[in-house]
């Protein structure tokens, strides 16, 4: 029996073709790699920004920016990594801009998006941590969802912000303690 | 004075980030000291839940269109300036990337220059030298494309200007005077109120321009010509309301109302776009299958109840003027339901359903896969699941989740005409 829809983290070696193809300017092959992609690029997105309408946006910028840069991508690392970097960046220029602007926290208490928890955690524990992590400050979100959600090293993470990384250390271990206080309350 | 440096290395050394010999004698003293224990311990658990969080979200709402939308170049050359303006909307919007560190205020201004500019052109054409002036307005006119602002005039009666509201027929013959409307259309400004009537003729005029078999228009539309939204927000007693802010939702677009209760946006790719509408006072509505065709004018009424959050809605274009014969053009006469459309794309749909196990219980976290298409989705917490872009056919589901038993289930329709909410019942998994 084919079964030819899998979860994104087990398709990276299939990703080739298609980016291949969307390379060429073909659509459907780069809206597969959309399908495949999109809940991680939406989940960065939203858990930094903590804004559900704010985080569609920014994803369809996100996948916008990966198809206009799709010649520049020369398979040195895996898309994946390519596309999640593209959206890191996507938001945090963002989330400059939103700075200047003014904060705007907008916690959605979305239970619908909490559908692809994994199955040892219950959803109200999810549910509870996502509106932890949506309260934190914006900064100190992003390096904490950066950092301890998506694996990136300070180093990387300063870069990216234009921080030191003394900096990001001392947000990051602000946004734990916060957090901690948040989920013993 | 070692204890805070000591318990400042807490969150250094879960993340490995200590030097060895910081490493050696931070444990050393973790194994006396009882705060930097608990610290440790409270780290440790935030770790562990965060190693729980799903890695992927799914958005609310399909992106894909809004995305696809912008890799269509602009279909036609910008061959006069005041056309360039215009469509520079548009290669602003294509070119996000380099637009990013545009703001939304910033395509406001821009927006507004824009109208202005068009404003400016309107109070030249009707100034005390038409003949004059026509020959320079000539070339910027006459490639325009019928949805823009400005085409509200080309319905006035070319005769005489009379001040009378148009009917079918002499906007009928104002549309054969597309090319030239520069001169003669240029005595008489309409009204504000005016605006708004003739610009609910539109769809009626090009309606009968299609029903008749006329060409009328010298400019043939294409099929991805922009198209626009026009639209008021009213009260239950058909007042306006004024200053009622309408998005277009997944854009970068929102516009005001006016003291009217007018809006419009133009310029827009056609596709399927959701309008929200809201205000001072008022909850935020999506008004979702608002559908742009190529070169027409979509029309959109709000009817929000005062006082409180209901709203009812009415979103129509050409076709279900053309599914209409004598269509009045009083849209508030014409059933609501005929044109609300569903939240659909042209030829993909969305199943979905519920998870459930042979008690009724939500199956948190199953994977359904539409066999033979690339498309799946989890179940959420409430066993409920969502596949989008699914084009229409027959399909076997198949559900898979841990400690159940694989589920496929067959000869799932999808299609504009079947409701497409499946529930799939798993069986526990036994265990030999």
């Amino acid at each position: 029996m084919e079964v030819v829809w899998e979860h994104p983290k087990t398709v990276s070696d299939q990703d080739v073709d298609f980016v291949t193809r969307a390379r060429e300017g073909d659509t459907e092959a780069f809206e597969v790699l959309y399908r495949r992609h999109v809940g991680r690029v939406y989940a960065v997105c939203y858990r930094i920004v903590s804004n559900q309408s704010r985080a569609e946006e920014l994803t369809q910028q996100v996948f916008i920016r990966a198809w206009e840069m799709m010649r520049t991508f020369r398979g040195e690392s895996a898309f994946s990594s390519w596309l999640y970097r593209i959206a890191v960046n996507v938001v945090l220029v963002d989330l400059r801009s939103e700075r200047r602007r003014g904060s705007r926290i907008d916690l959605d208490d979305n239970l619908e998006q909490l559908g692809s928890a994994r199955l040892h955690a219950s959803p109200e524990e999810i549910m509870d941590l996502e509106k932890a992590i949506g309260e934190l400050p914006p900064r100190a979100r992003a390096i904490f969802v950066l950092h301890d959600v998506e694996g990136y090293q300070h180093d990387e993470i300063a870069e990216m912000m234009g921080l030191a990384i003394g900096t990001t250390k001392a947000q990051l271990h602000r946004a734990r303690k916060l957090l901690k206080e948040r989920l013993e309350r | 004075m070692k204890e805070p440096t000591y318990c400042w290395m807490v969150n250094d050394y879960i993340d490995d980030e200590l030097r060895p010999d910081d490493r050696i004698a931070f444990e050393q003293h973790l194994g006396k000291c009882l705060t930097c224990q608990r610290e440790l311990e409270g780290l440790l658990a935030i770790q562990y839940r965060i190693a729980s969080l799903p890695k992927n979200m799914q958005p609310k709402r399909d992106l894909w269109d809004g995305i696809e939308a912008s890799f269509h170049p602009q279909p036609q050359p910008l061959t006069s300036g005041l056309e360039e303006r215009k469509n520079g909307r548009a290669v602003i919007l294509q070119s996000s990337s380099r637009l990013q560190v545009f703001n939304k205020y910033i395509l406001a201004a821009a927006v507004i220059l824009v109208l202005a500019a068009v404003g400016v052109v309107w109070i030249i054409l009707n100034s005390d030298q038409p003949q004059q002036l026509s020959s320079v307005r000539q070339p910027d006119i006459q490639p325009q494309l019928p949805a823009m602002p400005e085409s509200i005039t080309e319905f006035s009666d070319p005769a005489g200007g009379t001040k009378s509201t148009p009917t079918a027929g002499t906007a009928g013959k104002a549309l054969t005077q597309r090319g030239g409307r520069g001169i003669s259309s240029g005595n008489r400004k309409p009204t504000r109120q005016e605006g708004n009537a003739f610009a609910l003729l539109d769809g009626e005029m090009l309606d009968q321009r299609l029903q008749r078999g006329l060409n009328l228009d010298p400019t043939p539309l294409q099929p991805s010509s922009p198209g626009k939204i026009i639209g008021s927000v009213l009260d239950e007693r058909g007042k306006p309301m004024f200053g009622m802010t309408v998005e277009i939702v997944g854009g970068s677009r929102s516009a005001l109302t006016n003291k009217e209760g007018e809006f419009e946006f133009f310029g827009l790719t056609p596709e399927m776009y959701s309008l929200q509408v809201g205000g001072m006072g008022y909850q935020q509505k999506i008004i979702s299958g608002v559908k742009i065709i190529p070169g027409f004018t979509t029309q959109v009424k709000f009817y929000l109840a005062s006082g409180s959050i209901s709203l009812k809605d009415v979103a129509m274009n050409k076709e279900h003027f053309l599914a209409q014969s004598g269509t009045s053009l009083s849209l508030s006469e014409i059933p609501l339901a005929s044109y609300v459309q569903p939240p659909v794309h042209s030829n993909k749909l969305t199943i979905e359903g519920r998870v459930v196990d042979e008690r009724g219980r939500s199956v948190v976290g199953a994977v359904v896969l539409v066999l033979g298409t690339r498309r799946g989705a989890y179940s959420d917490y409430e066993g409920k699941f969502h596949i989008y872009g699914v084009p229409g056919g027959t399909y076997t589901l198949q559900a898979i989740a841990q400690g159940y038993q694989k589920k496929d289930t067959t000869n799932v329709e999808v299609s504009l005409d079947v409701p497409r909410e499946i529930n799939i019942a798993l069986d526990t998994e036994v265990i030999p």
